[in-house]
């Protein structure tokens, strides 16, 4: 047997295009089912925990997956806003725990997410180098983010512009890195968190200006001043970033409780009180939603199970169609090699030796293949909870 | 020694039909067959090694009769006791020289291979003049010298007849009468018997005796060819 596995290891090798071939036609067969099987795998624990992990979500009424996604993984623009007074009405009767969530906006292309403290109590998040923010203007990151992005405590990042072509937009506003939170494998750990009026001032509906009280009446950015009500023009200056020196003037316009929010996780404290919590928003004329982010996923899932059904059968063909080209090309290998067994057989080799010959390099090729395929897929399946991550994260 | 007796042999599906009444080759004789292409001279070796079975008829090698034997005693009896050589050498590709002449220990595993078994090789392929190219695939070597792998093959096994079909029908005539040379010197001083089928008949006067099928009788049912019973029914010594 010996012999025979070495001479086998001697033909291999010394065919290296065609053993690299071979090796290459059942890695590559072989690793686009299994890479995935194992995303779908990835993708269904990552998307379930998570949905399990949120036992409800409100929302502008509409689509209920648009909902879900939007609040578990911070998708911009994907679903209509809601009022700050939503929260309010959710905490109504100490039904629930109401957490706001807007996410309407990036910084260094990062989701960029305003919430309450209580999101990161209620995610288990804890920062592992500073501390969660404590003023407008601070910004907490995920482990990923500071990572990509070079960045830790006391550094300062900037919002990104939502329309760079709209100059008289929305501003980018310079963010103070209060903390990075520790790494949770999930989707917080893409993601730039604010406070909630951190993200009302990205969004222009707070600002801070210079002090227009300390203006001479005949400065150019003054239209009018009248018993204290002053009015000036654009050429006000306004501030990109917030410090404690210019904090105080920071304030904003109109009625917080109007202000927007994209979506409010609602943590209730048994099924009763969200029973009746749903029960608020079934109303046929409501203009928000309640949805269960677990039902939602799993209807989600099982569609993707279905669609998996395909490349299951895809992958099976393919799967044949190269076990024929391989029966085929040890079927030619066969007929050149003709006289090379005939020799063996005449030197006192057995036809069945010079099977297991044949059988030897093929266990070569499929073991090397396997070793490979193992690595490939050990390697998938290291990066494939980030990707997973990453994808439902960063596919705005 | 090599004894066969009433020999018929028919290829399956064909005309050919070899018959031989008796023919000996004694113990350590160095005996050529010559005769035209087709009159079954490498049939008659591949009889004579258990590679194909006589239809009936006895072949007997060093009393040991290979006809009546199964298969897999057969083929360890040719890797034991046979040395083959061919026209075309037909050393495997893939191998360097000193792997080619290991051969039957890797392919049979009725073989023991130790550390006597490496330096015989060694021995062999000095004494052969392919000591320092040992490390060299048979694409590497020069006909005469691929030839010479091929003799050291037949060899390592010490077999007791070696059978040679057209060792030199490949070489130029310097590397005929060096490899011819070689496999006289070996056989001699092992004492093996020696069979070689050839054309050519310059080579014949090295041999202790030629056996020429054409000038035998041949039948001439169907293609029969027979060897006639008053050259070949020397009764063996």
């Amino acid at each position: 047997m010996k012999g025979i596995f070495h001479l086998a290891w001697k033909y291999v090798l010394f065919h290296k295009l065609k053993s690299l071939i071979l090796i290459a036609c059942i890695v590559l067969t072989a690793i686009l089912p299994i890479a995935i099987k194992l995303m779908v795998w990835q993708f269904n624990q990552k998307i379930v925990a998570r949905a399990e992990s949120t036992p409800a979500v409100i929302g502008a009424k509409g689509s209920d997956l648009d909902l879900t996604l939007s609040t578990l993984y911070f998708k911009t623009g994907s679903v209509d806003t809601i009022p700050y007074a939503e929260v309010a009405k959710a905490r109504q009767d100490n039904l629930a725990l109401a957490i706001p969530i807007h996410s309407m906006f990036t910084a260094l292309n990062h989701p960029l997410v305003g919430t309450s403290l209580e999101y990161f109590d209620f995610r288990g998040l804890s920062p592992k180098s500073g501390v969660l923010f404590t003023t407008i203007g601070d910004c907490v990151l995920g482990s990923k983010v500071a990572a990509a992005l070079g960045v830790g405590p006391g550094d300062q990042i900037i919002s990104d512009r939502d329309n760079v072509l709209d100059l008289a937009g929305q501003s980018p506003l310079k963010l103070t890195v209060a903390g990075v939170l520790n790494e949770s494998r999930t989707p917080d750990d893409w993601v730039v968190f604010v406070d909630l009026k951190t993200a009302w001032v990205i969004q222009g509906l707070g600002h801070g200006h210079q002090d227009l009280t300390k203006e001479k009446s005949d400065s150019p950015i003054l239209i009018s001043r009248d018993d204290g009500k002053i009015v000036a023009n654009k050429g006000v200056a306004s501030y990109i970033e917030i410090t404690p020196e210019n904090i105080d003037s920071f304030h904003f316009h109109g009625n917080m409780d109007d202000f927007p929010i994209t979506s409010i996780i609602a943590v209730a404290g048994d099924v009763k009180n969200e029973t009746i919590l749903q029960g608020r928003y079934d109303s046929g004329s409501a203009k928000v939603q309640f949805a269960r982010p677990a039902v939602v996923v799993r209807e989600l899932m099982s569609m993707v199970f279905r669609v998996n059904q395909f490349f299951n059968a895809n992958a099976i063909l393919i799967a044949i169609s190269t076990a024929l080209l391989l029966v085929l090309v040890v079927l030619l290998s066969l007929r050149l090699r003709k006289r090379e067994m005939e020799t063996m057989f005449k030197l006192g080799c057995s036809r069945g030796t010079i099977a297991m010959l044949q059988v030897g390099e093929m266990g070569i090729i499929f073991g090397v293949a396997l070793i490979l395929l193992s690595l490939a897929v050990w390697g998938i399946w290291l990066i494939s909870g980030d990707v997973v991550e990453s994808l439902l994260v960063n596919s705005q | 020694m090599i004894e066969i007796e009433n020999l018929r042999f028919r290829y399956p599906r064909s005309d050919f039909l070899l018959h031989l009444p008796q023919l000996c080759v004694a113990e350590g004789e160095r005996v050529a067959i010559v005769g035209p292409s087709g009159c079954g001279k490498t049939t008659l070796l591949n009889l004579i090694s258990g590679i194909v079975v006589p239809d009936s008829g006895l072949v007997h090698v060093n009393g040991t009769p290979v006809s009546g034997m199964s298969d897999s005693a057969r083929r360890d009896f040719r890797i034991a006791g046979i040395g083959m050589v061919f026209q075309q050498f037909e050393l495997v590709e893939y191998l360097d020289a000193k792997e080619n002449i290991l051969l039957p220990f890797s392919i049979n595993s009725t073989l023991t291979f130790d550390s006597s078994v490496r330096t015989d090789a060694l021995e062999l392929a000095q004494t052969m003049g392919l000591g320092q190219k040992l490390s060299r695939r048979a694409s590497q070597l020069s006909q005469g010298e691929q030839q010479r792998v091929a003799i050291c093959r037949a060899l390592i096994t010490k077999p007791k007849v070696i059978l040679a079909d057209e060792p030199t029908g490949n070489l130029d005539p310097r590397n005929k009468h060096l490899i011819l040379d070689l496999i006289f010197q070996q056989a001699e001083r092992n004492g093996q018997t020696l069979v070689v089928v050839t054309h050519d008949l310059g080579i014949l006067p090295g041999f202790d005796r030629t056996i020429d099928f054409e000038q035998f009788r041949v039948e001439t049912i169907t293609g029969e060819r027979s060897m006639s019973t008053d050259r070949s029914s020397e009764s063996c010594q």
